[in-house]
């Protein structure tokens, strides 16, 4: 996530422009990808974390959730990462097995201008055990835990905000059962950016994957503590709806289409029932306003974290020096694959050649193959000083699986690019009979290892295989 | 007397510091911000 300064950047810019009270919180899923961690990359991860903390401490965060992929390095770990923030990690449903009371701190209470907000975390209990074997602690169903923390909070708050690691669906069932919780941000790893939803009195809001967007909520807090259903995303959505209709029907009328026509017809009729629906939305926000109180309104916006944006430059330097760490420590926790140390790092049955083996009788597709960005790829990540950080080796070079980083130094030079035998599998066999042994043709999916929308999303393999000149 | 005294201590205090059910209460509508986001994913930079 290159995304950090820019994040930083934008939100200080828009809190100097506002200057209005605010809450900068985040779901969670801030720490590490999954909920386990690869043993050859555990070094490098906690670098990472540490860079990230470090990075919202700075930009001002008031709460982050915890999400089981926080908890995956461990228990000793986190709480090192809870003592290095300068904001609350918050989780009222993981507690102890001994005494039944949260392990972390369960909710805070900020004052934003002049609304008492409480904010209370809550994590993923699908899988208990995975993360909490040996801690003897567990993650409470949140029906065991929020009853009773709701009701104490919404005494002594206006306002009171979930962050949730929760899915979809049980989201909308706590918003439905929680009238007293305004807002839940959730950080569910399968659900990406989505508009926020209005359930019950809940305002539901997600930003986007890895970070790739932050949201904005403008908030205007009215004395009901009510959301205004008229002014939600589904009122707006039918009143768009209405006006496509109309447009059609316009159309239809210019083109001097018959009105028993059955397409005007049916525009008729759909403009009959959405004009029905508007009108019920109406009905139920007006019989919702309190006698002489004003119901809540929002504004919500994304902000994509663009290359071209500005970066916040405090948050740039601890992202440089996080990055200087990895290398560091991938560099030194490598040295024992040098081939110059240990000649025998590579496995016995290490079955890659190398693109020069290939060149002598493909020389052509070889030629082509060199002015492909492939044939550069490790060195990208030299000029960038990254060719010892091992979540990005396995897809710069040939012949390294994921987990297996740690040979990445031991590869001679021709295997120090995204090779041919990368897309067509390894060539000892091939090199040595050609005749009997056959090489692959590439597919999508071994593209797919590492073209995932995460790294490329605008993969699309029948025009990117058209690019490679090797296949000329 | 000193249950009357101790009656009109709590008057007193009462209007001053009125139980409402809800913390604040706030009189007039309040505008204020939120940035939200979620699931980093650990990576702080594209790799190359």
């Amino acid at each position: 996530m290159g995304g950090l300064s820019k994040k930083g950047y934008q939100i200080k810019k828009l809190r100097d422009e506002h200057q209005l009270p605010h809450l900068t919180v985040d779901g969670g899923g801030l720490l590490f990808k999954d909920t386990n961690l690869l043993p050859s990359r555990v070094e490098q991860a906690q670098i990472t974390a540490e860079g990230i903390v470090q990075a919202y401490n700075i930009m001002g965060y008031d709460a982050v959730g915890i999400a089981r992929q926080d908890l995956a390095n461990g228990l000793d770990f986190f709480k090192n990462i809870v003592e290095q923030s300068k904001f609350t990690w918050l989780s009222a449903n993981i507690v102890s097995k001994l005494t039944g009371k949260p392990v972390f701190t369960p909710s805070i209470s900020r004052r934003i201008g002049e609304i008492n907000t409480a904010i209370i975390g809550l994590t993923d209990d699908r899988q208990p055990s995975a993360i909490t074997p040996d801690a003897n602690m567990t993650i409470e169903p949140w029906q065991n835990i929020l009853p009773t923390l709701v009701h104490n909070l919404s005494r002594e708050s206006d306002f009171i905000v979930l962050l949730s690691s929760l899915t979809l669906k049980q989201n909308i069932e706590i918003a439905n059962k929680f009238p007293a919780i305004n807002l839940i941000i959730t950080s569910e790893p399968n659900n990406s950016a989505m508009k926020p939803r209005l359930e019950n009195n809940t305002l539901l809001c997600s930003s986007a994957k890895q970070g790739k967007y932050f949201g904005w909520l403008q908030i205007k807090w009215g004395t009901s503590g009510k959301w205004e259903h008229a002014s939600s995303e589904l009122m707006v959505e039918k009143k768009n709806s209405l006006d496509r209709i109309n447009w059609q029907l316009k159309r239809l009328e210019k083109n001097q289409t018959p009105k028993e026509d059955d397409r005007y017809q049916g525009f008729i009729k759909m403009a009959e029932e959405v004009s029905k629906e508007i009108s019920m939305l109406e009905k139920m926000a007006e019989l919702e306003k309190p006698q002489g109180k004003t119901l809540s309104t929002y504004k919500n916006q994304y902000f994509p974290m663009q290359i071209s944006s500005p970066d916040h430059e405090e948050v740039l330097k601890i992202v440089h020096e996080t990055k200087r760490k990895i290398n560091l420590a991938g560099k030194a926790s490598s040295q024992k694959a040098d081939t110059s140390v240990n000649k025998n790092i590579l496995p016995e049955d290490f079955a890659y050649v190398g693109w020069l083996k290939c060149s002598t009788c493909h020389a052509n597709q070889a030629k082509g193959w060199q002015d492909s960005r492939h044939a550069g790829a490790y060195m990208t990540l030299v000029r960038k000083g990254q060719q010892f950080d091992r979540s990005c080796i396995a897809c710069h070079v040939t012949g390294i699986e994921t987990g297996a980083e740690s040979f990445a130094l031991a590869l001679p030079p021709t295997l120090q690019q995204v090779g041919c035998e990368t897309c067509h599998g390894p060539g000892k066999k091939h090199s040595g009979n050609p005749k009997e042994f056959n090489m692959a043709s590439p597919n999508e999916s071994i593209c797919l290892r590492c073209h995932q929308q995460e790294h490329d999303d605008s993969f699309d393999f029948a025009q990117d295989l058209e690019k490679l000149r090797c296949t000329h | 007397m000193q249950r009357a005294t101790y009656l009109l201590i709590f008057a007193i205090i009462s209007s001053i510091f009125p139980f409402s059910g809800k913390a604040t209460a706030a009189t007039s509508d309040q505008e204020f911000m939120v940035f939200y986001s979620n699931d980093v994913l650990g990576e702080i930079e594209p790799c190359g």
